[in-house]
């Protein structure tokens, strides 16, 4: 496994917004709470990470990774069935620990007979917001979303976006000091999402910590200073989000490579081979003619080769070997890896395993 | 708090966004709007009802004519002139044609009073169901009309001249002080001088009636001779079961269809993680959720109870609180069925199915209602009604149906002594009855058993009804010896005998012409040789019965015992004067003839007896004491085998009627009248002065009262099944009476002076020492499967389960209490004992508040 790249190990942090150690839930199913016919599933597998306050936290992994029961956990909609967890330095579920958080779930559903305004109010009492500073605040946090235009009219009348942005406003209303934004800018157009990042990074100025569950991995590298992934129960990765291509080629550098070149070349295919013989590489593109080509054929084409350089002069010797093949040279880029790449290939390599 | 209350707010605001709310309101509103228009007016009563007022037309039409030219009453000659020639010749004709044929009898006229019962053969002086009155119902009929539009109607039929000789009554009299009179008073003033004038063939009716209008039109049929009060405490009864039978039947309905989708609606993961996320707790949620799903329910109630309730104090001026008190009942009542709709929704989260198991649930609530009443009627049925200790420790009883029963000891039952001679279908019909769980108003009871010490002989009465649609029928005499139960026909009882009595001189009648009868022992033996000589008799079997209805008929033998029975009549003494066995002959049959088995006991000045429970034997004493109209008489031995007045006083009841009912006990030095209201006066016999006054905190109808051999206790046993005792040798204060190991008492016995017979538990009797409290001898039968069953299974089923059904008691209880509390002139004699009328409440809270603990722990542990 991967345990060694997580950064942190979560643990007792008097500084953590959220505190998780060694976490598990097991979904039990069949009659007698699994005992007849049952069986069981480790969602998750003792997870361990810690939210430092004042970040804004993603939580990445693909379907059925653990992230909503993770979530769950937290606010205690569903019970842990080991580990340590907490929220705000209170037990993860605890009514006191709720006070503190506000959320935002997944496919929100808002009653339709609410408005805007009426919706922040039974909101707003639920936390134990009295209405009459529910009414002082609505007005700006409506205007935030972009809902104020709207906010006496009935739910059922809302978009989606708009119902996911109302859901956004109510769970700032009782000014939390944690956020838990599930899939935040689900639904939301190009627009909306940018003005709800950068809500985020307000908050985030304000010293709301922000902990974010979103598949919308460029969405989370935008705002994310950092992130965890899940994969199957367990947590690949932990640490600052620019730090996850770094994390990845680590851990390729280990396997005897380094700096990945992209070589955009054009010439025969066996020169090519013939110059990147000795050196690591990949082709990942080569244009459609060269690919239809009868094996043993001579055909000029264009490649795009990946190539792991250890030492910046074999860059250099390349291009030379390159050249004395008469292959031409048409770019060459360093190439940067993006925390989708990083997770894919992170997740990838855990399925394999 | 704020979080739930915002929750329970929020159902408020969902269900003022329904669209079905809105339905209903409107629904609630065409309701409303249609009956507004629907108001009462009372009205002073002056109108003659034929079929209210007039319960011997016949009678009428005597007084009339016969007094017409007398001149002591002057009164009736105005009412003479009064009418047209017409009438005034079909009245005579009546009376002539009718008197050639005796079957019209002035009640009041003094041959009556000097008939001799051993002189001759009797004549039958029927009441009632006669031919001739139904040939002349339509002169009958004619002349209530023409006492209506042309003496009541008549401002001038008040001649002061007329009315010197009679005493009028005082508001009569008041309204004749007051000179000028408006249209309305006038005719009032005359219906009261009519009644005073015809005496008691004219019922006073009551003092105002009630007209009801829609818009302006008058509803005639709706029209009734009632006061408000008498209205008002009928319809406070009536209207908690008309909302629970139809409107809320049909809303509950709604209602539950309604709601069904608030709590699976709830449980959607996008409503209900954000929920849960909340710094409320889980319990706290479910409860407001399932208080705010009542939300919808109270707005209904509120706005059609309040409605209903200011339509009629507006409109019928009768501001009832039960109305109001409607509301959280009937609340409750959804809120029961809520809560089952709310567990299902809760886990299955489908509103369909919460839809069908609520409906399940509801079936399982009527059916367990209807099976426990199945089998409370049938267990009611074998209820000791009545204990009637014997020598040798011996004991009868009488159960609900009039059988009597003795133990026998050997099987460890209770065996059936003596058919009430009842063909099988009329025994079902009545059963039938008993189930519905009705009375048959005015059935004549059987009278006894009852040990008599001179003969030695234990008598019963059977009644035999002949037609079960008029209730006629007649007491048939029943003895047995005391050691072997065994009962024989010997003979009639005297007509109307309301009760029978043990003294030293032997077996004593009181009949309902305040005649008493002694037993001839002569009379007896010789009966009891020629009845063994019918080898019918007792006769069980319908056919033969019709044959001796018909022998009864023939000999004038048969008994009207209808509602007139129970009415306060001054005619009654008319059929006194037989005892019906003299010419119990047919040569057909060859039937020995039957001697007089009573005889007639001389009473100077008798006291007509409404009933069997006005009249009572002081052993002790031995006087005979009869209450009526609120006097007591003490009647005592005149030393020559008859009866003279020994004293009379009137009871200071307070009450503005001396029509309440009463019964009567008297033993020792003490007279204990208790009256239909609750309130008991005890009186000293030898000074007639009340010695104390009662009443009671238990509100329910008296059963029945007896008194200990040496007239030291009065035991009285109320409808609610609870026993009160009166010890005359303490403070005289009365106690409720405490024996170990009783429940539902049913019947009461003294046995001496120091035990009690106890009939509890529908057919347990327990005797027990009353100084002690010691039980000394219990006759408990093996149960039946049923009765089994219905102690181990059914009833705690019942007792436990929800009774949304019954709610309704509660309002009714309620109301009800507040009326008789504060009003004392309320008769509780005819009222039916209430079963606890806080079970159906206390069930229904208590399985509500487990369904929602059980949905609470549910909802508590549940993963999302």
């Amino acid at each position: 496994m991967i345990a060694e790249a997580k950064e942190n190990q979560g643990g007792h942090s008097p500084n953590a917004a959220i505190d998780v150690h060694d976490l598990r839930k097991v979904y039990l199913s069949g009659l007698l709470g699994g005992r007849l016919f049952g069986s069981k599933f480790h969602a998750l597998k003792g997870v361990s990470f810690t939210v430092n306050r004042g970040d804004i936290f993603g939580l990445l992994g693909p379907n059925g990774a653990g992230k909503t029961t993770c979530v769950k956990i937290l606010l205690g909609i569903i019970r842990k069935s080991g580990g340590m967890a907490t929220m705000m330095g209170q037990p993860a579920g605890s009514i006191r620990g709720r006070k503190l958080v506000g959320y935002l779930p997944e496919h929100l559903r808002i009653p339709g007979h609410l408005t805007g305004n009426t919706a922040l109010e039974v909101y707003g009492n639920l936390s134990n917001v009295p209405t009459s500073v529910v009414k002082q605040r609505r007005e700006r946090l409506l205007s935030l979303v972009g809902l104020l235009p709207r906010a006496n009219e009935t739910v059922k009348k809302y978009s989606k976006g708009m119902r996911q942005r109302l859901g956004l406003a109510q769970a700032m209303l009782h000014e939390p000091e944690l956020l838990i934004l599930d899939e935040p800018t689900d639904g939301l157009d190009p627009r909306a999402r940018a003005d709800v990042r950068n809500v985020i990074r307000k908050l985030r100025d304000e010293g709301v910590t922000i902990f974010l569950n979103s598949h919308i991995l460029q969405e989370v590298e935008m705002v994310c200073n950092r992130v965890a992934i899940l994969n199957r129960g367990d947590l690949l990765y932990c640490g600052p989000v620019d730090q996850t291509g770094e994390f990845v080629q680590q851990r390729v550098g280990k396997t005897g490579t380094g700096t990945i070149y992209e070589y955009h070349i054009r010439g025969d295919a066996e020169a090519i081979n013939r110059a990147f013989s000795g050196a690591s590489f990949e082709i990942i593109d080569r244009d459609k003619a060269a690919a239809q080509a009868p094996a043993g054929e001579f055909f000029l084409s264009e490649f795009k080769v990946h190539v792991n350089v250890t030492k910046d002069s074999e860059v250099d010797d390349l291009i030379d070997k390159l050249r004395a093949e008469d292959v031409s040279l048409l770019g060459l880029n360093k190439k940067e890896v993006s925390l989708e790449d990083a997770f894919l290939q992170i997740v990838d390599e855990n399925a394999s395993a | 708090m704020r979080p739930y209350l915002a929750i329970i707010k929020d159902s408020f605001r969902a269900a003022l966004h329904s669209k079905v709310l809105y339905v209903l309101l409107l629904l609630i509103t065409i309701l409303l709007v249609g009956i507004a228009p629907f108001r009462l007016h009372e009205v002073l009563d002056w109108e003659i009802g034929y079929n209210s007022n007039v319960s011997r037309p016949h009678e009428l039409v005597i007084r009339l004519v016969e007094r017409k030219d007398d001149e002591r009453y002057p009164e009736m000659g105005r009412v003479w002139e009064m009418l047209s020639d017409g009438m005034k010749n079909d009245l005579q004709d009546v009376y002539d044609r009718n008197e050639a044929g005796g079957v019209l009898a002035d009640p009041d006229m003094p041959a009556i009073q000097e008939f001799d019962p051993n002189g001759g053969p009797p004549m039958p002086r029927h009441r009632g169901l006669v031919p001739a009155q139904y040939d002349d119902e339509g002169i009958y009929r004619a002349l209530v009309n023409e006492l209506n539009e042309r003496v009541i109607k008549d401002e001038d039929f008040y001649r002061e001249e007329d009315w010197e000789s009679r005493t009028i009554r005082a508001e009569a009299d008041d309204l004749v002080k007051q000179g000028s009179l408006s249209t309305e008073r006038s005719r009032r003033l005359n219906r009261l001088l009519l009644a005073d004038a015809f005496g008691s063939v004219l019922e006073d009716g009551s003092p105002t009636s009630l007209d009801f209008y829609y818009l302006h039109w008058k509803i005639e049929a709706f029209s009734t001779n009632t006061t408000h009060e008498q209205f008002a405490s009928g319809f406070s009864t009536a209207i908690p079961f008309i909302f629970d039978k139809f409107v809320l039947s049909v809303g509950l309905v709604i209602a539950i269809l309604i709601t069904a989708s608030i709590i699976p609606e709830t449980f959607d993961p996008g409503s209900l993680n954000l929920l849960l996320s909340k710094p409320v707790s889980r319990s706290g949620l479910l409860v407001a959720k399932f208080f705010g799903g009542c939300a919808f329910v109270a707005l209904c109630s509120v706005y059609l109870f309040v409605g209903v309730y200011m339509w009629l104090g507006l409109a019928m001026k009768y501001w009832d609180p039960g109305i109001l008190i409607s509301i959280p009942i009937y609340i409750l009542a959804f809120a029961i069925y809520y809560s089952v709709s709310t567990m299902v929704g809760l886990i299955f989260r489908s509103a369909i199915l919460a839809v069908i198991l609520t409906a399940i649930f509801w079936g399982l609530c009527f059916g367990i209602g209807s099976l426990h009443g199945f089998f409370d009627t049938r267990m009611e049925n074998t209820d000791i009604s009545r204990i009637v200790p014997l020598e040798n420790d011996k004991v009868l009883h009488v159960d609900p149906i009039q059988r009597i029963m003795g133990w026998d000891g050997g099987e460890q039952v209770w065996a059936n002594q003596l058919t009430t001679e009842m063909p099988p279908d009329q025994e079902a019909a009545i059963g039938m009855v008993l189930f519905m769980d009705d009375q048959l108003e005015g059935m004549p009871d059987n009278l006894g058993p009852i040990y008599d010490e001179v003969s030695g002989k234990v008598f019963a009465t059977a009644v035999n009804i002949v037609d079960p649609t008029t209730l006629i029928g007649q007491r048939k005499c029943f003895v047995s010896d005391p050691d072997k139960i065994e009962f024989e026909f010997a003979g009639h009882f005297p007509l109307n005998t309301v009760n029978i009595f043990e003294t030293n001189d032997g077996l004593l009648c009181v009949t309902s012409g305040g005649e008493f009868y002694r037993l001839n022992l002569e009379a007896l033996e010789a009966n009891a040789e020629a009845a063994r000589a019918i080898p019918t008799q007792p006769v069980i079997e319908g056919a033969t019965n019709a044959e001796e209805s018909v022998d009864a008929g023939e000999t004038g033998d048969a008994e009207a015992t209808t509602a007139d029975d129970g009415a306060e009549d001054e005619g009654d003494d008319e059929n006194d004067e037989t005892t019906g066995d003299e010419a119990e002959s047919t040569p057909e049959r060859a039937r020995p003839a039957l001697a007089n088995l009573f005889t007639r006991v001389n009473v100077a000045s008798p006291v007509t007896v409404r009933n069997g429970t006005h009249v009572a034997y002081d052993s002790v004493a031995q006087q005979v004491v009869i209450y009526r109209r609120g006097t007591v008489t003490v009647f005592e031995e005149d030393g020559e085998g008859g009866y003279r007045p020994y004293a009379s006083v009137d009871v200071d009841t307070g009450l503005q009627s001396n029509l309440m009912s009463a019964q009567l006990e008297a033993r020792g030095n003490t007279i204990l009248l208790a009256l239909g209201n609750g309130q008991l006066i005890t009186i000293d016999s030898t000074s007639m002065q009340e010695k104390n006054g009662y009443l009671p905190e238990t509100r329910a109808g008296l059963d029945q009262m007896c008194a200990s051999e040496d007239g030291r206790f009065f035991a009285l046993l109320y409808a609610n099944e609870e026993l009160w005792m009166l010890d005359t040798e303490k403070d005289g204060s009365i106690e409720k009476a405490s024996f170990p190991g009783q429940g539902k008492i049913s019947a009461v016995a003294f046995d001496g002076s120091d035990k009690i017979w106890i009939g509890d538990r529908e057919d347990r009797a327990t005797l027990y020492e009353i100084s002690s409290g010691k039980q000394i001898e219990r006759l408990t039968p093996d149960p039946t499967w049923w009765q089994t069953a219905h102690r181990v299974a059914i009833d705690p089923v019942y007792q436990v389960f929800p009774k949304p059904g019954e709610l309704y008691k509660v309002v009714t209880h309620l109301s009800s209490t507040q009326d008789t509390r504060n009003n004392r002139e309320v008769d509780l004699a005819g009222r039916k004992p209430e079963p606890n009328p806080w079970s159906p409440l206390w069930s229904g809270l208590g399985f509500m508040a487990v369904m929602l603990l059980l949905g609470c722990i549910y909802f508590h542990f549940k993963d999302f």
